[in-house]
């Protein structure tokens, strides 16, 4: 009787053609240093470096997988990230390693991908936080399948479902370990939850790009919706009087984006160079069933994490020199505004006000990058984003700021 | 019938075993037949057939014997692989228009009127293998290369490997090595110039970039399913569940009411540091069954203005501890007294109160009518020591000492203020030095018997607050109240019971105002 390994191994001898793998590598790496500043405090300087190597194996025309590994280092914060305790001090690393099958179906321009991947981040905040050991760190755990049909190179339409897991392993609610009071009173309440953050999400996506006029195209018109359900494993809903009934969280989020590009060719420093205009889209919508209890003020928040999200904002990146290696310069702006359903405001010193919180984020980066070597490009980028919002108490989190961020660096791919 | 269907089965089993392996032997048989032949090994999306002779074009795919003259055509997006029977190969990439012209054992040759292809050639000595397109005529031995047709005729040839010959119309010829290219036109043949990098090559340039194109998908999806992880983090945040202590250490918070009895409610602060757990408690006891919104009785808990309250505590417990030593006040015979208006006159008059719903001081007036509740037993204890009582056979009317319906109190230790004691065990303030931190150190006589709260008011990032933080509000009175409400109190408590280890909290000022533990 074969042992599974073995079953493993004949099952896939036969289903691959006798002829060598054709290998594809990719390798992609950069390497920047650059500082973060919150408010007129700066940050030390730090550094940021990422490294993806990934290679193509194609077994034969209809047969290929793709492994990738992929590591990431970020020590100089992002202006897009939350700002609360340890603004100015956190670092961040990324290890994921994921493989994507893809099986092309005879006769037809559509492909099967089916995929997996693990995931592992790890964050310090703090300076008593150490690798492996921060409060957020997390693992994800993934799997999905993809049905794509590249009707027009490089445009396709794709469709493909999701499933992850979420695990936050230094993370447990602290009140699933309170114990009791002196008077040997329990000091949680019933059905408190233990690993409130983990989840279970399942992620349904229909993406599309296509080409206008098909024939002569004068633009890229691309879009994506996604209907992601997230299941909170163990963190039960919060009734009007503060106490947990059995019932446990989910919610369900839709998205829909959409952009359209126009490139432009144009002469640049004497030379043909290239215009790539653009302006993007989104809207989300997540529909949340549970509610939060202030217990500072002693307040019910109904509905308290539903919310809306609307953006959008062009883009236009020009680039030049050497096709192969150009020089560019690119800038974007972006706002977004999210507005929740049920989460009231406070004013400074957190008395709530009748008002919904609406917070707005105006986003804007430049960016530069110049050919060292072929394949080798110097990078400069900075974001700045201003942050506004009606709801006023920001002890807890900032809402309405500035911040700003720079990286310089090289970038190399291969 | 039963014996007949017996007899038959055996019968009907060899057929069917029978057809099976004649099927097997054909199937080898034409499988051999194909691996012999030019035949399409590979077709992915629209790739069509025309016989030679016929006039019909139909799909085709895998195994398709391919004659002298039989056509094909790649819709876009689709490709076919065609192999011949040395093992020579050529992928057909999207858009192309194929012709076999030759396929014999001395010879191959075809025809690319449109599109483009890549030939993998098997070395042979004895073989020539020729690939033409409307302007150029390529012939090779045992090489790599690549063809490309536009619309109007003109082709580019690319060398990957090997040699090859390429002629134009008129029988111009030049020899490409590797890593060359050359254009040909209706004009002849154009410039020898370098092949150019991996990526403009053609067959492997593409598979580099279907790759990277893998790659860069893959990396969305990962962004997208960390925005999930990246929320939740964040929701924690929003809701000052982790900040960081005065040492720069992480603390863990979190703030909830227990409802134990109908007439009760507790609320809870848990801190959790890397290497240590220590709460806070308050469990009060009310006149009555408490609201489904209890907010209504407990803004009731520091006292109302102008009318009694409806709802207020007849007892509470409060603690302190760090799951090892503990720091109790238990208090009794709970009721209201209009503070303002009773017997002693404006020695204990509230002059500012705390407002829960607008979380602000408002000023009272004096004779304005307060009502607060005092409790008649009351005793603070460390480990179970009591350093602090007092008690009243009948309800107490005022707090002051020595007065008329006072209760008796027995004070265990006292507060040391200096000159009569120094720094570090004695009570005095860093504001002069412009920080925010407050010692309080009490003891009795000998010194045996002593407690200590060392309090730092402190941002979320464990900044400590400066006096130029409050030069605007000044250090006294109903604003310095409110701008306290923005920061945190983190208060280190140790006793004589305590064996040199302390309790360390951090919590909201709102939670020690609306307990009563700061008046």
């Amino acid at each position: 009787m074969l042992k599974p390994l073995s079953l493993t191994a004949v099952l896939l001898a036969a289903a691959l053609p006798a002829r060598a793998v054709e290998w594809t590598p990719v390798l992609n790496g950069s390497i920047a240093g650059g500082q973060y500043f919150f408010q007129g405090q700066r940050g030390s300087l730090g550094g940021n470096a990422a490294l993806t190597a990934a290679g193509m194996a194609k077994f034969s025309e209809r047969w290929s997988v793709l492994p990738m590994l992929s590591s990431s280092y970020r020590g100089t914060k992002g202006v897009d990230d939350g700002v609360a305790a340890g603004t100015l001090f956190q670092q961040q690393m990324d290890h994921t390693a994921s493989v994507t099958g893809i099986r092309k179906l005879e006769g037809s321009t559509w492909r099967v991908k089916p995929s997996a991947g693990y995931k592992r981040q790890f964050l310090k905040e703090t300076r008593n936080e150490a690798w492996g050991h921060g409060l957020f760190d997390y693992e994800k755990i993934s799997a999905g399948l993809e049905f794509e049909n590249v009707y027009k190179e490089p445009f396709s339409l794709r469709a493909g479902l999701d499933v992850y897991r979420v695990r936050f392993p230094s993370y447990e609610s602290l009140e699933s370990r309170s114990g009791v009071d002196p008077f040997g009173n329990p000091l949680g309440r019933e059905l408190a939850s233990k690993r409130v953050l983990d989840t279970y999400n399942w992620q349904a996506t229909v993406s599309g790009s296509r080409p206008w006029p098909f024939e002569d195209p004068k633009l890229v018109l691309s879009g994506t919706y996604a209907l992601l359900y997230k299941d909170f494993l163990d963190q039960r809903l919060v009734q009007a009087t503060g106490q947990f009934e059995d019932a446990g969280r989910k919610d369900f989020m839709q998205s829909l984006g959409g952009s359209v590009m126009r490139p432009i060719p144009l002469r640049v420093f004497g030379g043909d160079g290239r215009l790539d205009l653009s302006v993007g889209m989104n809207l989300s919508y997540n529909r949340s069933n549970q509610n939060t209890f202030d217990a500072t003020f002693a307040r019910y928040l109904d509905d308290s994490y539903s919310y809306w999200t609307v953006g959008g904002g062009p883009a236009a990146t020009l680039s030049w020199g050497d096709q192969k290696a150009p020089a560019w310069t690119s800038a974007s702006l972006r706002w977004t505004r999210q507005s929740y359903l049920g989460r009231l405001v406070q004013d400074e010193v957190g008395a709530y006000g009748s008002a919904k919180q609406r917070h707005d984020r105006y986003s804007f980066s430049l960016g530069y990058g110049y050919p060292l070597a072929p394949k080798l490009t110097m990078t400069f980028r900075t974001n700045i984003l201003w942050a506004a919002s009606n709801h006023k108490y920001q002890k807890n989190y900032a809402y309405a700021y500035r911040a700003m961020n720079y990286l310089i660096g090289v970038a190399y791919e291969y | 019938m039963g014996a007949g269907f017996r007899r038959a089965e055996p019968r009907n089993s060899r057929t069917r075993t029978g057809a099976a392996v004649s099927a097997l032997i054909l199937s080898a048989v034409l499988h051999a037949a194909a691996a012999n032949a030019t035949a399409i090994t590979e077709t992915d999306g629209k790739v069509l057939f025309l016989k030679s002779g016929s006039y019909t074009w139909a799909q085709v795919s895998r195994g398709q014997v391919l004659s002298a003259g039989d056509q094909l055509k790649t819709a876009s997006g689709a490709r076919a692989t065609v192999t011949f029977d040395d093992a020579s190969r050529v992928q057909l990439n999207p858009g192309s228009s194929f012709t076999l012209k030759e396929a014999t054992p001395q010879a191959s040759g075809m025809e690319l009127k449109l599109g483009s292809l890549k030939a993998w050639i098997s070395k042979s000595l004895n073989r020539r293998f020729q690939v033409r397109t409307p302007t150029a005529v390529c012939s090779v031995r045992g090489t790599e290369f690549g063809v490309d047709v536009d619309p109007g005729g003109d082709t580019r040839v690319q060398m990957f490997g090997g040699l090859l010959a390429v002629a134009d119309t008129t029988g111009n010829e030049v020899l490409l090595k590797d890593q060359e290219s050359i254009r040909v036109t209706s004009e002849g043949l154009g410039r020898v110039t370098d092949a150019g990098t991996r990526e403009e090559r053609g067959g492997d340039g593409e598979a580099s970039r279907v790759a990277k194109r893998e790659v860069d998908l893959r990396m969305s999806k990962e962004e997208v399913q960390a925005a999930a992880a990246e929320e939740s983090k964040l929701s924690e945040y929003q809701e000052g569940k982790a900040l960081i202590d005065v040492n720069g250490n992480r603390v863990r918070v979190e703030e909830y009411i227990v409802r134990p009895a109908a007439d009760q409610f507790k609320l809870v602060v848990l801190n959790e540091r890397a290497d240590r757990f220590d709460y806070f408690f308050y469990h009060g006891t009310f006149n009555q069954a408490l609201p489904t919104d209890m907010s209504v009785a407990l803004r009731q808990i520091t006292g109302c203005l102008d009318a009694a309250c409806s709802y207020f505590m007849t007892s509470y417990r409060t603690g302190r501890s760090n799951t090892q030593d503990n720091m109790l006040e238990v208090a009794s015979g709970g009721h209201l007294v209009d503070i303002n208006n009773n017997a002693v006159g404006a020695q204990d008059d509230v002059t500012a109160a705390f407002d829960p719903v607008t979380a602000t001081y408002i000023p009272v007036a004096t004779n304005r009518p307060f009502f607060t509740t005092l409790y008649n037993d009351y005793n603070l204890t460390f480990n179970g020591v009591s350093h602090q009582s007092w008690t009243s056979g009948v309800d107490i009317q005022n707090m002051v000492s020595g007065q008329a319906l006072a209760p008796t109190f027995t004070n265990v230790t006292t507060v040391r203020n200096m000159p009569g004691c120094a720094p570090p065990d004695c009570t005095y303030n860093e504001i002069s030095e412009g920080i925010f931190h407050d010692v309080v150190y009490a003891s009795n006589g000998d010194g045996s018997i002593w407690e200590k709260y060392d309090s730092y008011v402190i941002s979320d990032e464990g900044k400590i607050a400066r006096t130029s933080d409050f030069a605007a509000t000044g250090f006294t009175g109903q604003s310095f109240k409110q701008t306290l409400l923005g920061w945190n109190f983190q208060t280190i408590v140790t006793a004589s019971e305590f064996q040199g280890r302390k309790i360390d909290l951090v919590v909201e000022p709102k939670i020690f105002i609306q307990s009563g533990l700061i008046p």
